[in-house]
């Protein structure tokens, strides 16, 4: 059968099956989201370059751990994240821990209020986003990038659905302050 | 309010750029995976093969051939009376001491196909980025 045409759990049974090589239709298939996932989590492109191959790799070794009654992205990005983070907290220990963050930015962020960007804003988003914690990065594009679920996302850390609330809440504060520390206001 | 800020955050991120996974990335996780399954294969292969044979041989000897009741019995009896004296021999057969040693050599060739696997899995990724 066509690679592109199975199911995620058909190519994760070839794999377990003995046939490693259609593990590849699987990097095919995701090596764009996980590598872009990795980016925004350790915000280097040679480092996400790393970590993405380090996340497929880890995943071919835990095929066996993957619950094939559940969708195989989670799972994924669930590895993906952890390799990102681990990466992240060795090369970068000097960041701020996450406790430290304001629970609020420092004006009021609850408004209901749009971020208008420019284009050439957005590298300073970027930068923005990579200023903020590992595990926030990690909360904010699942939840925002890829428009996970709660729930997925906190599959895919490996957190209570709780503490994904409390962390999102946080994380878009403090990108919120972050942003207008560099000159990014809201618009109404 | 939340949801409205939810949305924006949404919108900020998604009108954000994406990159294409480097074009090696698929070929380097490959060979890799490949790789890994060529160098864990001979070991555990050779550490089977030695350790097998002898572990079945050690069990037959414990089961079929040895009274290990008796021998321990003899053992405590030869302790007891030899001990006065000062000396105690054992005899041990020589079939017996080389499984030993094969066993020892099986274990110490999984030892290092564990330690190997470990350092394996610290070494850095492969560049595919061309740094």
């Amino acid at each position: 059968m066509e690679a592109r045409l199975r199911t995620d759990q058909e190519i994760v049974q070839a794999c377990l099956a003995g046939d490693s090589e259609a593990f590849a239709a699987l990097v095919e298939r995701y090596g764009d989201r996980v590598f872009n996932l990795a980016l925004r989590i350790v915000g280097d492109r040679d480092a996400a370059a790393d970590v993405a191959q380090e996340a497929f790799i880890r995943a071919y070794r835990a095929l066996h751990q993957y619950d094939p009654s559940r969708p195989f992205t989670p799972w994924l990005y669930r590895i993906t994240t952890n390799a990102g983070i681990n990466y992240a907290q060795r090369w970068h220990a000097h960041e701020q821990p996450v406790e430290e963050l304001p629970e609020r930015p420092t004006s009021d962020a609850s408004n209901p209020e749009t971020i208008a960007v420019s284009r050439q804003e957005l590298g300073t988003v970027l930068e923005a986003i990579t200023a903020l914690p590992p595990r926030y990065r990690a909360a904010l594009t699942l939840r925002h990038l890829y428009e996970l679920s709660y729930q997925e996302v906190a599959d895919a850390l490996g957190i209570p659905l709780g503490t994904v609330k409390t962390h999102l809440f946080r994380a878009r504060a403090a990108l919120r302050a972050e942003l207008e520390r560099r000159g990014i206001r809201r618009s109404s | 309010m939340d949801e409205h800020d939810e949305r924006a955050m949404t919108a900020l991120f998604q009108r954000l750029p994406t990159e294409p996974a480097p074009p090696g990335l698929r070929d380097v996780v490959m060979a890799r995976i490949a790789r890994e399954r060529v160098r864990r294969a001979p070991e555990a292969i050779v550490a089977a093969a030695l350790a097998l044979p002898s572990l079945l041989f050690l069990l037959w000897e414990l089961t079929v051939r040895v009274d290990l009741g008796a021998a321990v019995s003899a053992l405590f009896d030869a302790l007891s009376t030899e001990g006065q004296t000062g000396e105690l021999v054992f005899v041990v057969d020589g079939l017996m001491v080389l499984a030993l040693a094969m066993v020892g050599l099986a274990g110490v060739l999984l030892t290092h196909a564990l330690l190997a696997d470990v350092e394996r899995r610290e070494l850095r990724p492969v560049s595919i980025t061309g740094r």
